[in-house]
């Protein structure tokens, strides 16, 4: 099966700046909101060390009420414009996807006749679903969640550097591994995710090939034919759905572990520094 | 059982919508037939044994993807040499000769990269490779042009040499070879006999298969 060509890096970059390009609006408030809604959410863990800063001081119950009240307003606040943020950003995702799907139409019924059919149900089917699908949850839920986590980082960066250079550095020991873990799967990612469309697209085709055919299996009686031809495509999908989950199962573990690595050279170095403090006093 | 049997019915297409209507293919059209395979009614019988013995060869019977190769061989045991008859008979070996990479070329799902005429070679082909001992094919040549057309009705007898034909047509050039053609006007035979008594005694029939006339005309020349 000859299936329909696979866009390259750049073309890809183009589409996805296109698509966010045609709906700005949408795609500002979607970012503006989530990025209040993640501000909000910075400001209850700040507002929680006042509370143990006035604790220490020995200050009173009426000024820790009203600091609690706060953390709740915040995180009220905080709901009410993800829940906003979401409803933009998933009427902006629904738009594109619709979009996606009567341009893939529109694209398809303006290709020679012979080109479409050489591409085949599978990959046709595969492409207008699945795959417009996966795009339409990645400007949806990906693409805010990057950014937002963009800044987030970049925020609390700026904040722990602000606090003590010490515990900046402390905080940055996360970074090698995610990078190089990162790098590790990029490289590999793209050629194992397009295993597996390609394979979908085949098992796509199977089944509805085999469909179409039911009457012309019985006569022939093809049935196991078909059923080995089906177990093989299967077999196929696994191997590369493995394949894809393999990635994974190295990206995720690592990424997540490497989370821990700040917290504890935060307080090594935490430790550290008051020990050093402490002894400088005593002398 | 040797025999070969021509079906022919007036109306372009309706020999296409009458095996549809009364087919074998579906039970529920078994229930009200009184078919009887070697006295037995064919409803009595286990559904896989009829499709071992009858096969229905439609115009619209599905090809699936795979290398020619592959489509042709419906059964297991089937061998090269058996695949170059059945080519041979369905006048096909061309298509093969003309493929890239001949048997092994892949064919995507119904063979559209085809054309017609050798989509309904290739189905022949496939038919007589399935061996049933009653092959019933609904105009298996009228996609072909009329030289092709009196070949395959030449080498269908000896392909189905020892086992029953049935073909559905009203092609004077497939139609001669049969040893009886039945007339059928709404869905009843109406008169029966070799292509040529027929042609002398019936006006009706006699006008079905005119249209073709032509054609055998050509080939003659």
């Amino acid at each position: 099966m000859t299936g329909l060509p696979v866009a390259d890096r750049a073309a890809v970059g183009q589409a996805t700046l296109d698509l966010i390009g045609r709906d700005r609006r949408a795609v500002a408030i979607t970012l503006l909101l989530h990025g209040a809604a993640a501000t909000a959410g910075l400001a209850a863990p700040w507002l929680l060390g006042r509370i143990v800063d006035l604790v220490t001081a020995g200050a009173g119950v009426a000024a820790m009420d009203r600091l609690a009240l706060a953390i709740a307003g915040c995180v009220l606040v905080q709901g009410i414009l993800t829940r906003y943020a979401r409803l933009v950003g998933h009427r902006f995702g629904e738009r594109a996807v619709a979009r996606l799907r009567e341009e893939f139409v529109r694209r398809t019924l303006a290709l020679p006749v012979s080109a479409v059919e050489r591409a085949g149900i599978g990959d046709l089917t595969t492409r207008s679903s699945i795959d417009v699908a996966t795009v339409g949850s990645t400007v949806r839920e990906v693409l805010p969640t990057v950014l937002i986590a963009g800044t987030q980082l970049f925020l609390l960066f700026a904040a722990v550097f602000l606090l003590h250079p010490m515990l900046g550095l402390a905080a940055l020991v996360g970074l090698p591994s995610i990078y190089a873990v990162t790098r590790w799967y990029l490289r590999r990612a793209s050629t194992a995710y397009l295993a597996e469309g390609a394979a979908t697209a085949e098992l796509t085709e199977t089944l509805t090939t085999t469909a179409e055919g039911a009457r012309t299996v019985e006569a022939l009686r093809l049935t196991g034919h078909r059923v080995r031809h089906g177990t093989d495509r299967i077999g196929q999908q696994w191997a590369t759905r493995r394949a894809t989950l393999a990635l994974r199962s190295v990206f995720f573990p690592v990424v997540e572990a490497s989370y821990a690595l700040p917290i504890a050279a935060v307080l090594l170095a935490g430790g550290s520094h008051d020990r050093t403090t402490m002894r400088r006093r005593r002398i | 059982m040797d025999s070969l049997t021509g079906i022919a019915a007036p109306g372009a297409g309706s020999q296409r919508a009458h095996p549809r209507r009364r087919s074998p293919f579906r039970r529920d059209a078994f229930v009200a037939s009184e078919v009887t395979w070697g006295g037995i009614a064919l409803t009595g019988m286990v559904l896989s044994e009829v499709r071992t013995r009858i096969l229905v060869a439609d115009p619209d019977s599905y090809l699936f993807a795979g290398t020619l190769r592959e489509i042709l061989r419906v059964r297991k045991d089937i061998d090269h040499r058996q695949i170059g008859a059945a080519l041979h008979a369905a006048s096909a070996g061309d298509i093969v000769d003309a493929l890239p990479e001949g048997l092994d070329t892949p064919v995507g799902a119904r063979a559209r990269t085809l054309s017609g005429g050798q989509r309904q070679r290739v189905r022949l082909a496939r038919a007589l490779l399935a061996e049933p001992e009653v092959l019933i094919l609904i105009d298996p040549t009228s996609a072909v042009d009329a030289h092709t057309e009196s070949r395959i009705a030449q080498r269908l007898r000896a392909a189905r040499a020892g086992r029953t034909t049935v073909v559905l047509a009203t092609s004077p050039l497939l139609l001669g070879y049969a040893d009886t053609v039945a007339y059928l006007r709404d869905g009843r035979v109406v008169a029966t006999g070799s292509h040529t008594e027929l042609l002398a005694r019936d006006p009706g029939y006699r006008a079905l298969v005119a249209r073709d006339a032509a054609d055998t005309e050509e080939v003659r020349r």
